[in-house]
């Protein structure tokens, strides 16, 4: 039962001490850039509140390890040890080392490693403990006064003769013994075969016994059983152990079989929300009732003479409405500090790897993001960071002969333009090389030649499927897998990834994405009887062709001027099969959209006017329907389809193509 | 049905009582959980485990499932006796509160 309660906690443990995690790594690099000796408490609480929730939570490995980190701050904040790059390096790989072990706490996986063994030794190292370190990093989990056993007999185990009565017995001859079975799994009277184990236990063990000991007993059934021995109470070892030999042995192999042991598929995701988003939505619908109690005194008595009153009250209930829906937004919107959060530590270690000197400059952490895209644009930003240094920034020796400073500088920005949140990755490197895009691009068969392309053409060519010019294939970067990939995962959640270089003097990545996912600006256009919203971000221009103006092409299709080139004629009808649309091009309207990087124009009836649209999934409520993206509900209470613009300029390629 | 005699001679007394043997383990539960299976359908059984002299955790599984189908069914298992062996094992095993034995041997 204890099991239980606790382990509902264990996913807000978990989210905070990775937030923990977080800060010391912030706190970290920021002390290896020279930052205030104040920092070192900040790493000092977060390590210090890691441990603490870990014991409290059972999680005896991970409070053990962070307690030699503890104690190793605990020396850099006396001051007895200096703060140097060595410690700095330490401690942050203990970071790494301690993200693991929370990962597989989530993943109900055995916490220690072979890497955790080793870097708690050279923690205690660190601090002097040389000789001993490794022994007592072994043996502060190998020695307690009380143990718990977890022993789960494989169906088979007493037909090959073990018979689990006989192990408790001995185990009974090495302290006191409190036996709790586990029936759980019992089949019924029916269904048991008598020869096979079906009953599992968690037996307290107390007295001075060593883990080996205990172990000792199940020596015959090792590969029989899952089994599990853990100290209740860790107890100091004696100051002077002798160190053993022998590797380090994992019996806590059976963790996935405890109960209450948090399984992978549990994770759930929740958000924090300041407590001022709540309050002021709470003000909002204050307001919201007090409006509607106004309204609701026009119910029983109203005459004309109130007309102004009523429209005023609307007029209100409008405005509140609007304002709870920003703030209900809000409240999936997050700072995108936290996905920058990881790259000052990923420029240190990239560069130091690479041998160039980085600095990296962030802006607009504060900019909030909605919380689902948050969560998808890391990737691709370390994607193009990773590029950035690798293929971007140019050795120091180059850039001195380029004449340029030594160290490469890399900034990363966020700003909100328009409805879009914009994020550039800039570089100050070589730029795009456009010979040696355009030789690839040759190579790979996709241009015959360079000649007349435009510097914006041969940097889109960087965007195709399979494209790479690293001279040499490096494990950061290059493998082919590349820009293809992050602007096909920017599209997904209904971005655009642009790039600006100039030769010499570095590239501009922009990433343009919407605010949210949740809602989204669109334009309603009337097709037959339907509704279909094109959201306005595709949207270009729309204009009243006449007749000549279309051009009909071999196997059925149709082509438009517009500004001086050829779109291809989508006529929306066709594609979704309505019925009493307008076939005649003079009577109907040309919205030209754009999409997967290439125009097209979407022919409609008319349009209805701009609306905001809340999407609603059409794949979770029906199933995929190529070129739409979801559903809305219009004023009127019918559905209207939102127009997926890439996914039907793919349609129309594809069509091309056959 | 089919009880056996036990070594107390009494389980004439009840409708279903069945004795457990003195070697009661692995090998001789091909006998006794058949003897289980059809006790388990009724409305009151009666065990008696005074004889008892061996016993292992095969057997001990075995008397939980057959006690846990007899309640589950309806029907109360009860316990003419039981010997410190099989009071052991079932302390050992964490099964006091699921076999509920007789704290004493009644005389």
């Amino acid at each position: 039962m204890a099991n239980v309660s606790m382990a509902q906690f264990h996913q807000v443990f978990f989210e905070e001490s990775l937030e923990g995690l977080d800060n010391m790594e912030t706190a970290l690099l920021a002390l290896d850039e020279g930052g205030d000796k104040e920092l070192v408490h900040t790493i000092f609480r977060a390590a210090h509140s890691i441990k603490g929730g870990a014991a409290t939570f059972g999680f005896p490995e991970m409070s053990a390890f962070t307690h030699e980190a503890e104690s190793l701050l605990d020396e850099l904040r006396d001051g007895r040890r200096p703060i140097d790059k060595p410690i700095i390096e330490l401690l942050l790989r203990s970071v790494d080392c301690l993200r693991g072990m929370f990962a597989r706490a989530q993943a109900g996986q055995p916490l220690n490693d072979e890497a955790a063994e080793v870097l708690r030794g050279e923690l205690a190292a660190a601090m002097g403990r040389e000789a001993v370190t490794e022994v007592k990093a072994r043996r502060a989990g190998d020695r307690a006064d009380a143990w718990v056993v977890r022993f789960r007999p494989h169906p088979g185990m007493a037909a090959s003769g073990n018979d689990p009565l006989r192990l408790m017995r001995e185990l009974k001859a090495l302290g006191e013994m409190k036996v709790t079975a586990d029936l759980d799994r019992l089949p019924a009277l029916d269904k048991l075969e008598a020869s096979e184990c079906h009953i599992g236990w968690t037996i307290e063990l107390r007295g001075q016994v060593k883990r080996d000991t205990i172990k000792s007993v199940f020596d015959w059934v090792e590969d029989e059983c899952d089994l599990s021995i853990e100290p209740l109470h860790v107890v100091a070892p004696p100051a002077a152990v002798e160190a053993p030999k022998a590797p380090v042995t994992d019996v806590a192999t059976a963790r996935a079989a405890r109960d209450g042991a948090p399984a992978a598929s549990a994770e759930s995701s929740s958000v924090r929300v300041s407590i001022d988003k709540i309050d002021s939505l709470i003000d909002l619908v204050g307001e919201l009732v007090i409006t509607q109690s106004m309204l609701d005194q026009f119910r029983e008595n109203f005459d004309i003479a109130k007309l102004a009153m009523l429209q005023e009250g609307l007029t209100q209930l409008a405005r509140h409405t609007r304002e709870l829906q920003e703030s209900v937004m809000g409240i999936r919107m997050l700072p995108i500090g936290s996905v920058f959060n990881r790259f000052p530590r990923l420029v240190r270690d990239l560069s130091a790897k690479l041998g160039k000197s980085v600095r990296l400059d962030m802006h607009g952490e504060h900019t909030e993001l909605d919380k689902t895209v948050l969560e998808k644009i890391g990737d691709p930003l370390v994607h193009l960071v990773r590029n950035a240094i690798d293929h971007g920034l140019e050795m120091p020796d180059k850039r001195r002969a380029a004449g340029k400073v030594e160290q490469g500088t890399l900034r990363l920005e966020a700003f909100h333009r328009g409805g879009s949140i914009v994020v550039e990755v800039a570089d100050d490197g070589a730029g795009l090389n456009r010979e040696a895009i355009v030789a690839k691009a040759i190579q790979r068969g996709l241009i015959s030649s360079g000649e007349g392309m435009s510097d914006e053409a041969v940097a889109e060519l960087i965007f195709q499927p399979g494209f790479s010019t690293a001279a040499v294939t490096t494990d950061l970067s290059g493998r082919g897998v590349g820009m293809d990939v992050v602007r096909r995962n920017v599209a997904d959640l209904g971005g655009s990834v642009t790039i600006r270089s100039t030769q010499g003097k570095g590239s501009v990545f922009t990433i343009t994405l919407p605010l949210t996912l949740a809602i989204i600006d669109g334009l309603s256009a009337a097709v037959g009887e339907e509704s279909y919203i094109v959201p306005l971000v595709s949207i270009v221009e729309s204009v009243q062709l006449k007749a000549e103006a279309i051009r009909s092409v071999g196997g059925g299709g149709e082509l438009f001027k517009f500004r001086g080139e050829y779109l291809p004629v989508i006529r929306l009808h066709e594609v979704f099969g309505c019925a009493g649309a307008v076939r005649n091009i003079e009577d109907g309207l040309m919205i030209v959209v754009e999409g997967d990087g290439s125009r097209v124009g979407l022919f409609v009836d008319g349009l209805n006017g701009q609306q905001q649209a809340v999407v609603k999934s059409l794949e979770a409520n029906y199933r995929r329907v190529q070129g739409v993206s979801g559903a809305t509900i219009l004023a009127d209470g019918s559905v209207a389809l939102i127009v997926d613009i890439a996914g039907l300029v793919r349609m129309q390629s594809r069509r091309k193509a056959a | 049905m089919g009880s056996k005699t036990s070594s107390r001679g009494k389980a004439a007394e009840v409708a279903a009582g069945i004795a457990l043997p003195a070697d009661c383990r692995l090998g001789a539960l091909d006998t006794l959980a058949p003897q289980l299976r059809e006790a388990a359908g009724g409305s009151a059984a009666t065990l008696d485990g005074a004889a008892v002299e061996k016993v292992d955790g095969a057997a001990m599984q075995l008397l939980v499932a057959f006690r846990r189908a007899a309640v589950a069914a309806g029907g109360s298992v009860s316990w003419a006796g039981a010997s410190d062996v099989l009071r052991e094992a079932s302390s050992l095993l964490g099964l006091d509160a699921e076999l509920d034995l007789p704290a004493v041997r009644p005389a």
